[in-house]
Formats: C-alpha cells, sequence, structure tokens
C-alpha cells in the first residue's frame, strides 16, 4: 500500500527513471493517490489513478499509458514492492463522459522533473469520491474519505449534479439520494 | 572509477588469472587446483575483461593458440549466445586465435572484414598438467573421448548427482545432442535412469571405476559460467552507474538482478539484503565484492562458490 510517503519516494524514482531517460510525461489523476499528495487524506492508497494525460496541452485519454512511463513505473514498482498497478488509468472513462465543469481551473500542479501531475481540485475529488461511493456503497472507502473531507453542502450539490449526467438512470438517483442522505444533507436540490 | 568497481575489478582479474595459470598459463598463483575448470566460459569472460589486464590477455591468448584445440567452439558459441561475455569483446581474442591456428572460433562478420595484423605470442605457456591437475578432469576426458558434449557430459556426470537431458544441456550443448548421448550411455549400461514426473533423470553407474582411466576428480564443482557471467553483468552495470544518483543505481540494480536471477540461483549467491531502500546500494556493492572475492580465492565454501563433489 502506498502510504504518503512512500507515494512521493516512488514518484521521486520514477521521475529520475524517466529524467535518465529523456521521457517527460504530464498525467492527470484523480483519487486517493492525488488526495494523500495534497496532504487531504492519512490513509494508505493502493494506486495512483490517472484519469487523463495531457498532450499538447489537451486532455486525452489514459488508455494505455505510455510505454516507456508503463516500464518505468514497472521497475519502481519492484523496488519499493508496489503492486504492478500503483499507477494506472483505470479511470479514464469518466473522461469520455465528461470532467465536472471548470475542472481545468482547479487543477494543482505538482512537477516531479520531466513528470508532472495534475491533481484533481477538491470539488472535483468530492464529484468523484461521491460517484464512486454511490456506486460502491455506504461501507466503502469513498464514504469514508467523503467524511474525512468534511465537503459543503454546496461542494455536495455540485457533485450530485455532475453525478447524475453519468448515469441517469432512476435507481442511480435514487441511490445517490441515499448516500447523501447518509452524509447528512437529504435535502440538496439535485434539479 | 568507484571503489567497488575498483575492488571488484580486481577480483575478477585475481579469478581469472587463478584460473588460467590452472590451466597451465604463465602465472603464479593457483588458488583452484581442486575446483572443475570451464575453458570456454573462462575464456568468454578474458575476452570480455578486454584491455584491462594487458598481460592476461597476452597469456590466455598465448595458451589458446597453443591449446585452443582443446576448446569446443560449439560450446565457445553457445554459452557466448546464452548472453556470457559479448561478440564484440570475443572478436578481437578470437580472431587473435584464429590467425595463428587452423582454429575457427567465432569472429563477427564486420571485423573479419578489416584487416588486423596477428601480435606476438609470448610462448610462456605451459602444457595443461592433464596428468596431475584434478581440476582439468573436463581437459582429460576431452582427450579420452574428443572434444564435444560427450566429454562434457561424463564430466558433468562425474563431478554432479544426477542430471537430465535439460540441465545437461544448459552447460552449452544442443538438448537433442545431449539426449542422444545420454540414450547411447544408457543402453551401453553406464547410466542408471530415474523416472522424475516426466523427466529421466540419469548418473553414471559405477563412477569409481572410470577412475583408474580418467584419475581422480577434484573435490569442487562451481557453475562457472554462471559465476563469471554474473560478475561481468555486475561489473558492466557498476562502471554504467558509476555518475548516476543513488536511486538510479538502486534502479538499475534491481533490473540487472531480474536478468540474473536463475544464475544466482544456481550459484546459490542469494541476494542482497537491506533494510531499506536507502542502505540498498550500500549493501549491493557488499555483497557484490564479497562474492566476486571469495570465487577469486577460490575458499571451498559450499552453498556458496561451489559445491563438494560427492561420489
Amino acid at each position: 500500500m502506498l502510504s504518503h510517503e512512500i507515494l512521493t519516494e516512488a514518484l521521486t524514482s520514477l521521475r529520475e527513471l524517466l529524467a535518465d531517460r529523456g521521457v517527460s510525461s504530464e498525467l492527470v489523476v484523480i483519487g486517493g493517490g492525488g488526495l494523500l499528495l495534497q496532504g487531504v487524506l492519512t490513509r494508505t492508497t493502493a494506486d495512483l489513478d490517472v484519469v487523463a494525460r495531457v498532450e499538447g496541452g489537451k486532455l486525452a485519454t489514459a488508455e494505455p499509458l505510455p510505454t516507456p512511463l508503463v516500464d518505468a513505473a514497472a521497475e519502481v514498482a519492484r523496488l519499493y514492492r508496489l503492486p504492478e498497478t500503483w499507477l494506472n488509468s483505470g479511470p479514464t472513462d469518466l473522461l469520455t463522459f465528461g470532467l465536472p465543469e471548470g475542472f481545468a481551473d482547479r487543477q494543482e500542479t505538482r512537477r516531479f522533473g520531466g513528470l508532472t501531475l495534475r491533481l484533481a481540485g477538491r470539488l472535483d475529488q468530492i464529484a468523484f469520491k461521491l460517484y464512486a461511493a454511490v456506486d460502491q456503497g455506504p461501507r466503502s472507502k469513498h464514504v469514508r474519505d467523503l467524511q474525512e473531507m468534511s465537503p459543503t453542502r454546496e461542494e455536495l450539490q455540485f457533485a450530485a449534479r455532475w453525478s447524475l449526467t453519468h448515469d441517469t438512470s432512476p435507481d442511480f438517483r435514487d441511490q445517490l439520494e441515499q448516500a447523501l442522505a447518509f452524509l447528512g444533507e437529504a435535502e440538496i436540490e439535485l434539479d | 572509477m568507484s571503489s567497488t568497481s575498483a575492488a571488484l575489478g580486481e577480483a575478477m582479474r585475481d579469478l581469472a588469472w587463478s584460473l588460467w595459470t590452472e590451466l597451465g598459463v604463465s602465472g603464479t598463483l593457483r588458488r583452484h587446483d581442486q575446483v572443475l575448470m570451464d575453458p570456454e566460459a573462462l575464456i568468454l569472460f578474458t575476452a570480455a575483461l578486454g584491455d584491462r589486464d594487458p598481460r592476461l590477455r597476452d597469456e590466455s591468448l598465448d595458451w589458446c593458440v597453443r591449446y585452443g584445440g582443446a576448446i569446443s567452439v560449439t560450446r565457445l558459441k553457445n554459452l557466448l549466445g546464452s548472453g556470457l561475455g559479448n561478440q564484440q569483446a570475443l572478436d578481437g581474442y578470437a580472431s587473435m586465435v584464429n590467425q595463428h591456428t587452423s582454429l575457427s572460433w567465432p569472429v563477427s562478420k564486420r571485423f573479419r572484414a578489416a584487416k588486423t595484423s596477428p601480435g606476438r605470442l609470448s610462448g610462456k605457456s605451459q602444457e595443461p598438467d592433464l596428468r596431475r591437475r584434478a581440476a582439468l578432469l573436463r581437459l582429460r576426458l576431452r582427450a579420452l573421448f574428443g572434444v564435444g558434449a560427450r566429454a562434457d557430459v561424463i564430466a558433468e556426470l562425474l563431478c554432479g548427482s544426477s542430471s537430465s537431458a535439460s540441465e545437461l544441456a544448459a552447460i552449452g550443448y544442443s538438448k537433442r545432442g545431449i539426449a542422444s548421448i545420454l540414450d547411447d550411455l544408457y543402453r551401453a549400461d553406464l547410466l542408471s535412469r530415474t523416472q522424475v514426473g516426466n523427466t529421466h533423470r540419469f548418473e553414471l553407474k559405477r563412477p569409481r571405476d572410470l577412475e583408474p582411466l580418467v584419475g581422480a576428480s577434484p573435490v569442487y564443482y562451481a557453475h562457472w559460467a554462471d559465476c563469471l557471467g554474473v560478475l561481468l553483468v555486475l561489473d558492466e552495470m557498476f562502471r554504467e552507474v558509476a555518475a548516476k544518483s543513488e536511486r538510479l543505481k538502486i534502479l538499475a540494480a534491481n533490473r540487472v538482478f531480474v536478468d540474473i536471477v536463475d544464475s544466482l540461483e544456481r550459484l546459490r549467491w542469494g541476494v542482497p539484503v537491506a533494510a531499506d531502500v536507502s542502505a540498498y546500494w550500500q549493501a549491493i556493492e557488499t555483497w557484490a565484492v564479497e562474492r566476486a572475492t571469495r570465487a577469486a580465492q577460490g575458499t571451498p565454501d559450499p552453498g556458496r562458490f561451489c559445491a563438494q563433489i560427492v561420489v
């Protein structure tokens, strides 16, 4: 598992490997790994989720991640005994359905030499966490993360409305309302 | 050059000198008189050391020119193909041998096209003392059975316990050829055969009966191709990363260990361990120099450098 310390070590090693090979990469990161780097969460996380690559200033699907990056990440994984997928493009489908409006303006940029990470802003992380929490239920780590982030009503409303653009089914809406109630915000206006 | 590179290089040269002196090269120290020699692995190792010890290169070439007929070219090629040494390093060495003899050691086309003049030989090498030196069992068997897989198979069986065709092929011959030799020897009632899983394992039926004919076996068996190959890889790694950050050095070492893990397992050398990543590079340096030094000293230390032969 990745603690803040191990994640920073792993990224520093990744940076050095990429620099040594003359490779640069710019990635957009969401999820627990990003929150850990921002100091928002204190728990450990399994991976660093890449939602997009930045190419020519524009966001592009992270699937597949560039081979030199994957190779270097695998070497880092061996050194720190991390899962091979510690750096992965798992959530890149979110890009297809659309990131929250204003996402690019809220990013926080961290540079590790030739490796640039754009970390999703707080409002967007809350949106992604709420969406995942609805999917995985009240006992999931996403609910705990949301509770630790203590989102305001306005932030949850923004997150809930964005979530509904990704899943328009009545079932999802019901589960979203239950999740909001669980978080103490049953009265949020969704439309 | 780092102190680790220097220490490793010194141990490698010491090791090569001792092994060559055992074979008959004009040297002073023989520390491996009871360890089965592997001349092809040693030739590839020495060629890869290149000009770092010009006298070693010249004296070993002198030996190869005089006694190169005892060397298996097939095995030389196969060991080279398996990653021991490299063709570029072998080119000059093999070309020198070819120019002084009628032998045909592997030289790349590109090198062959370039005209080189044959250098002078020292003429100091002694004939390998096949009668008295136990470590030269492999050469004695080649004198008896001819240079090739048959002699080497018998050497391996005399020095090891039971072996399969695959294990024996790993010394540098084709599995099909080895299987055919094992079949011949089995049909001649010289080998016993045991089925283990879906593999046949062979061992000599009466190894002691061979002793009056082929002489005593050495006391120890070393996986020289693995040992010398690993040392070359480590040496190259230390030199390549000399100017890099400690973090990059560690990552490079980890890449290397993936490549040599099978050899390390056969050698029972283990791998360097450290309490955390920050102490890892130091552990790698200490480990490499210690292993190389132990090999160079010829210290019989079963499980670390070579194994005792039990017949």
